[in-house]
């Protein structure tokens, strides 16, 4: 019996491609478009992941041949991925098209509705809604670029300090000291919210 | 004032599970077959762009070349050189007669 065809490593599709090959890199698009998109998705509005998803492969792409295979192609791609998210925030600010807007009265009393809830399963059950995608908006709308990412990686996501920073290229004292101040910056905006002044806005 | 803390805390948990639990569009062939064409663009274009320049290195050497001929000139211009003066110079180390045609009597 014949063994089934192995699939081919990163490194030799990366080395297809860097030859000349340029229709390899569809084996590279297929292995990873499921996993940029998830990663994107946590940092972008949904209607933006597909943009955001084209530019990591565009840039990863013209970074192929800087490509030293020190660590798994996986991590490299995550990295860019990660900039490449923040490189859009950056972009929507500079444009101003991060619009500081006021959450409408069904998303506020939605969040009450939500917050009465005990178990993370209902937390869970809520989360899917529209107005928890608005909630998100409204929260981190109101940080910078940077601290948009950082907040959302350190204290959202879990990630550690050093991994967040390799991530974004930052340091991991910038990280710190950003993650402290995004994060006290974050609850009184929570707190205006559910003081009621959040609408008001 | 600790149940306004508990409620924020409430509030950030909410928005943690909201990162991780919202549902990831699914890639559509559309969306990868018009990320292969730029792609493709991008390949032609840097294949073009290679093949209508010349090789880097001899880019690299040709103005090698011209940045040295201007510290040349440059250092020239610096010291006073200048070709007339020294060719004088030379002629009046020798006697009149070698450097004046009729001076041999033609």
């Amino acid at each position: 019996m014949s063994e089934p065809p192995r699939s081919p490593e990163d490194r030799e599709i990366i080395e297809r491609v860097l030859a000349g090959e340029v229709n390899a890199f569809e084996d590279l698009l297929r292995r990873y478009e499921a996993y940029v998109m998830a990663i994107v998705h946590r940092y972008v509005p949904s209607a933006a992941v597909e943009e955001v998803a084209q530019e990591v492969f565009i840039q990863t792409f013209k970074s192929l041949p800087t490509f030293i295979g020190q660590h798994p192609f996986k991590n490299w791609l995550a990295q860019i991925s990660v900039r490449a998210c923040h490189t859009y925030w950056r972009r929507m600010y500079r444009r101003r098209e991060v619009l500081a807007s006021t959450l409408d009265e069904d998303v506020r009393s939605w969040l009450e509705r939500a917050l009465s809830g005990r178990s993370e399963a209902e937390f869970e059950a809520e989360a899917s809604r529209r107005e928890a995608e608005e909630l998100i908006h409204w929260a981190l709308g109101r940080l910078s670029p940077t601290n948009r990412m950082v907040v959302t990686m350190v204290h959202l996501e879990g990630r550690t300090v050093r991994e967040t920073a390799k991530l974004l290229g930052l340091s991991a004292a910038n990280v710190k000291v950003r993650a402290h101040r995004a994060r006290k910056e974050l609850r009184k905006h929570i707190q205006e919210l559910l003081d009621g002044e959040g609408a008001k806005r | 004032m600790r149940n306004d803390s508990e409620r924020i805390s409430r509030v950030e948990r909410l928005l943690a599970v909201i990162l991780r639990t919202r549902p990831a569009p699914e890639p559509e062939g559309r969306w990868r077959d018009d990320v292969l064409r730029k792609i493709r663009c991008l390949a032609l274009e840097k294949e073009w762009a290679d093949s209508f320049w010349p090789d880097r290195r001899i880019w690299r050497l040709a103005m090698t070349m011209a940045v040295a001929a201007l510290i040349v000139t440059v250092l020239a211009l610096k010291i006073g050189f200048a070709p007339e003066q020294e060719i004088m110079s030379l002629l009046s180390e020798y006697p009149a007669e070698f450097s004046q045609p009729q001076s041999f009597g033609l």
